[in-house]
């Protein structure tokens, strides 16, 4: 197999795996949908910090 | 044997093919605002991330502690009170992916910027927005 054709299947092997890596991480959240409640949750947590530090 | 080992590759890239369209379809599913909730809460955690990140290297560098108070927090402010917006969004059943990206990614990306004028390395805060939802 020519040189510029292993390159080309491993760029784009490699750009695959890198889009699975992307798509897989949608899915795991898609495992565990948060609902409105858990964000309000976590908004109130992150405004305490920030407010802790004004 | 060469033979062979061309065939395990391209049947590995097939693979991988197939397996990114069964996982991209699985997102596809979703309703808009369940998509707008994911990527929500990864905002949520990039910007926890992001605030450890800068509070410890302020801890460590007592010499930034006035751009972290006169300029950070108030971006994480900016960021937090978008992120609500969003919420909001979410709680009313209007949650859209595109608009979480367009309203609560820049007041990110405010923040970014901030943190690499106090000298934080380009891959720490990187690493901090590993959580965090992207569009494929």
């Amino acid at each position: 197999m020519p040189v510029a054709a292993i390159i080309a299947l491993a760029s784009g092997a490699l750009d695959l795996f890198m889009k699975l890596m992307k798509v897989a991480d949608q899915i795991k959240g898609t495992e565990k949908i948060p609902t409105p409640e858990q964000l309000l949750v976590e908004y109130r947590a992150m405004q305490a910090k920030i407010d802790a530090e004004k | 044997m060469r033979r062979s080992r061309q065939f395990i590759v391209i049947f590995m890239v097939l693979a991988l093919v197939m397996a990114c369209a069964s996982l991209q379809d699985k997102w596809n599913k979703l309703t808009p605002n369940e998509q707008a909730r994911i990527i929500v809460g990864g905002f949520q955690k990039t910007l926890s991330s992001l605030f450890d990140t800068g509070k410890a290297y302020v801890t460590a560098n007592p010499s930034k502690q006035t751009i972290w108070k006169t300029k950070a927090i108030p971006a994480f402010d900016a960021a937090n009170q978008a992120i609500f917006l969003g919420i909001q969004a979410c709680i009313e059943g209007k949650g859209l992916p595109s608009k979480m990206y367009d309203s609560i990614g820049p007041a990110m990306k405010a923040i970014d910027d901030i943190l690499l004028l106090m000298g934080i390395p380009e891959g720490t805060i990187k690493n901090a927005h590993s959580s965090e939802w992207k569009e494929v």
